[in-house]
């Protein structure tokens, strides 16, 4: 950054260091980031999509990262992230150890000299240090194993509660269509006892008896005789029939059948949770131990030490010595992994109201666009560490990569999931958006172009900007998004870059049919 | 703003809990009323029915449906319900009691009798006989201790109440616990939901008479269910 200017009517600061500085504030104190590069990171990432394609609806760190930005109320993004690099670090200097280790056995397992040693160790019995290594080396083992069972009972118990959530909102739905029912039936013996007691609404129907004042009022009446014909409020015009009887018995028994299944499904979910949660207890004490024997022994502080190696005895002393610290970081990996995931599922609960918001707007604009039911999946992802993400599901199929749907729907269910968002990041911020997209209809069949308008309608109908490029095409998107902004205003709603841009040879050539083909837009 | 089938649905819990309260002679007030339909929500799985899936709030007095309000308000005006004894006090709150007006009191009669709400009423009928018998002051104190809400009221008002959500610290799974323990190493036994309803009631009173104790906190949540 070389100069700021703040305001129209600022001054220009052309000093480099205190732009930047100022600029920093700015986001800060305006935009409401914790820092400029999350500001950045927005805006490259969420609000603009170039012609490049990069798309978040299925890349984890983007996700993660831009859902813990946009509600930076409820977690330190910063912190997490840069946990996650430590963790990157830590498996990396393993990795380095485990192949330092691979060559000194290598080594050893070559060497006669050692061979004989290893005789009188063994004859010796084990040195503490050994002993410190082997024991440490099983609880770094046990902790795998448990990891990998923990990682197994951690789907189970997401499958589960993805299951007993469909079929709770299975009973929902039923209790609902019951209830319309049931209000309906309530409404019909009011009405009846209103008649049968000739009180103040029967009278109003009858006689053009106001409730209120009890003068006669002929319009009130027949407005009041029509609202009640059309199973409406006399007065308010508010809906008062729902849904005829017939279906009542049919969907009691429907309800009964799903409360059962329900329950089974409940059953399942706490087995799950119980046996969850007998592995974390599990891990804990197995790293409890751990650290227990980290705080005990100081060399484990230690990553690498370089010891001279003269003879077969120093080699194999080498090898314990990084194979103790090679399981001491396994252990510390585990640790930190299972502190990221729960401070994740954490993060992930205290929003969950605000997923709710983001999984109904999302529904909304794919629906849209591939016209028939999409909503958003959490699935586990990552490969360090679990961390679930948002994927569509359509056709009753979730779609894990972007391989699982055709060119056109990845790259519109990203922009629908981007628009979605900007939606959650609005209500929580209390503002409006911008989506900046590059030629979006490149990408696209013309047989749903009326879907993507449709579904960009929609965005922008919340009070949110959209910026779109176009290629000049007579029956694109631009002029059907145009369509429904009065004639007057839409040339005010396009930036003709022929009018401001330069011109290529073959676009002098045919400027004249170029030009008929914008007017026609804007028609 | 709320559904008119929420506040129909609460008419005909509003005319049942003003009938049974007054076969036991009593008039229920703002409160009592609010109260006395939550407890009568709460227990509705019992009787293997739901209450509306749009209820109860943690609020300034306890469990709140606003739907409950504008249907007491709605069958005073259509001529249904009796507003007795309205009074302001000083920081303009406004009390009032119910009761049924004749024609009131046919409607409610009449919807009894329907098969859909013949269980609605019987489990009305019965909450008012548990809350006659320890004392029609003790509504309030008794809907305090009901599970859900002694979980969520510590987190403030505006949470939402699922009393019948038998996966959660409800009176929906402490009623199951019930069952369940009543049932287990009888073949063929089945509880009646008297027997049930009576110890849920006792559960309430233990638990609200333990809350008063000051030793014992009211607001650690495993004190729930």
């Amino acid at each position: 950054m070389t100069a700021l200017r703040a305001g129209k009517k600022g001054k220009w600061n052309e000093n480099a260091d205190e732009a930047a500085a100022a600029f920093r504030r700015a986001i800060r104190e305006f935009g409401g980031y914790q820092t400029a590069q999350d500001f950045s990171f927005v805006v490259n990432r969420l609000l603009y999509l170039p012609e490049t394609r990069r798309l978040i609806a299925w890349d984890t760190q983007s996700q993660v990262r831009l859902l813990m930005v946009v509600n930076q109320d409820a977690v330190m993004e910063e912190k997490f992230r840069k946990r996650q690099e430590q963790l990157r670090q830590l498996d990396s200097q393993k990795r380095h150890l485990h192949v330092v280790v691979g060559k000194l056995e290598q080594q050893i397992s070559t060497s006669s000299e050692i061979a004989g040693y290893k005789q009188s160790e063994q004859d010796r019995g084990k040195n503490a240090g050994h002993e410190t290594a082997t024991n440490l080396g099983d609880l770094v083992d046990r902790l795998r194993k448990v990891a990998r069972e923990r990682v197994t009972a951690d789907a189970h118990m997401a499958s589960a509660a993805r299951a007993l959530s469909d079929v709770s909102l299975e009973v929902e739905g039923l209790r609902e269509r019951i209830e319309l029912i049931e209000a309906t039936l309530v409404e019909g013996f009011l009405s009846k006892q209103e008649r049968e007691s000739a009180l103040a609404l029967h009278k109003l129907a009858e006689s053009g008896i106001c409730p209120a004042c009890g003068t006669v009022q002929p319009e009130l009446q027949a407005e009041a005789e029509q609202r009640s014909r059309s199973g409406l409020c006399m007065l308010c015009g508010s809906e008062l029939r729902f849904e005829s009887s017939n279906q009542l018995n049919t969907l009691r028994s429907q309800l009964k059948e799903k409360t059962r299944s329900q329950e089974a499904v409940g059953v399942e979910h706490i087995l799950a949770s119980a046996k969850l949660q007998g592995i974390i207890d599990e891990q804990e004490s197995i790293q409890t131990e751990i650290n227990q024997i980290r705080s005990e022994d100081p060399s484990l502080t230690l990553l690498e030490r370089s010891i001279p190696i003269k003879s077969g005895k120093d080699l194999l002393i080498q090898k314990d010595e990084l194979a103790r610290q090679e399981a001491d970081l396994e252990g510390q990996i585990i640790e930190l992994r299972q502190d990221l995931e729960r401070d994740y599922k954490r993060f992930r609960d205290s929003i969950d109201s605000r997923l709710h918001g983001l999984h109904a707007a999302y529904s909304e604009y794919a629906t849209a666009f591939l016209g028939l039911s999409c909503d958003l999946e959490e699935v586990p992802q990552g490969q360090m560490m679990s961390l679930s993400i948002l994927v569509p599901k359509f056709g009753e199929t979730v779609r894990p990569n972007e391989e699982s749907c055709s060119e056109a729907q990845r790259f519109f269910l990203d922009i629908a999931f981007r628009m979605a968002l900007i939606d959650l990041a609005s209500d929580v911020s209390e503002g409006s958006g911008t989506f900046i997209c590059e030629t979006p209809e490149t990408a696209l069949d013309m047989s749903y172009v009326d879907n993507v308008v449709k579904m960009f309608r929609s965005f922008a109908d919340k009070g949110h900007n959209l910026i779109l490029t176009a290629n000049v095409q007579t029956d694109g998107i631009a002029r059907k998004l145009l369509a429904d902004i009065p004639r007057t205003e839409r040339a005010s709603r396009v930036l003709n870059l022929f009018d401001i841009g330069q011109l290529s040879d073959v676009h002098r050539a045919d400027i004249t049919r170029l030009k008929q083909a914008i007017s026609k837009t804007l028609s | 703003m709320i559904d008119s089938h929420s506040i129909l649905l609460r008419m005909r819990d509003v005319a049942f809990a003003l009938e049974a309260a007054g076969s036991h002679r009593r008039r229920l007030n703002r409160i009592g009323l609010q109260k006395f339909i939550y407890l009568y929500d709460a227990v509705s799985t019992l009787y293997e029915t739901f209450p509306p899936v749009e209820g109860h709030y943690t609020y300034k007095h306890g469990p709140y449906d606003p739907a409950i309000q504008n249907a007491v308000d709605s069958l005073a005006f259509r001529g249904f319900v009796h507003v007795h004894g309205v009074e302001r006090d000083n920081e303009g709150n406004v009390s009032a009691t119910y009761g049924l007006t004749a024609s009131g009191s046919n409607f409610t009669q009449e919807l009894a009798m329907v098969e859909p709400f013949q269980v609605r009423w019987r489990i009305a009928v019965d909450v008012a006989a548990k809350v006659n018998a320890r004392g029609w002051g003790r509504l309030k104190e008794l809907a305090y201790s009901e599970p859900t809400y002694a979980m969520e009221r510590i987190h403030g008002f505006g949470r939402r109440l699922k009393p019948e959500d038998r996966f959660s610290n409800s009176t929906a799974s402490l009623l199951e616990i019930f069952k369940r323990t009543l049932r287990a190493g009888f073949k063929d036994v089945r509880p009646s939901n008297q027997v049930i309803l009576e110890l849920f009631f006792r559960y309430l009173e233990n638990y609200a008479h333990y809350s008063r104790r000051p030793s014992i906190s009211v607001s650690s949540p495993s004190k729930g269910a």
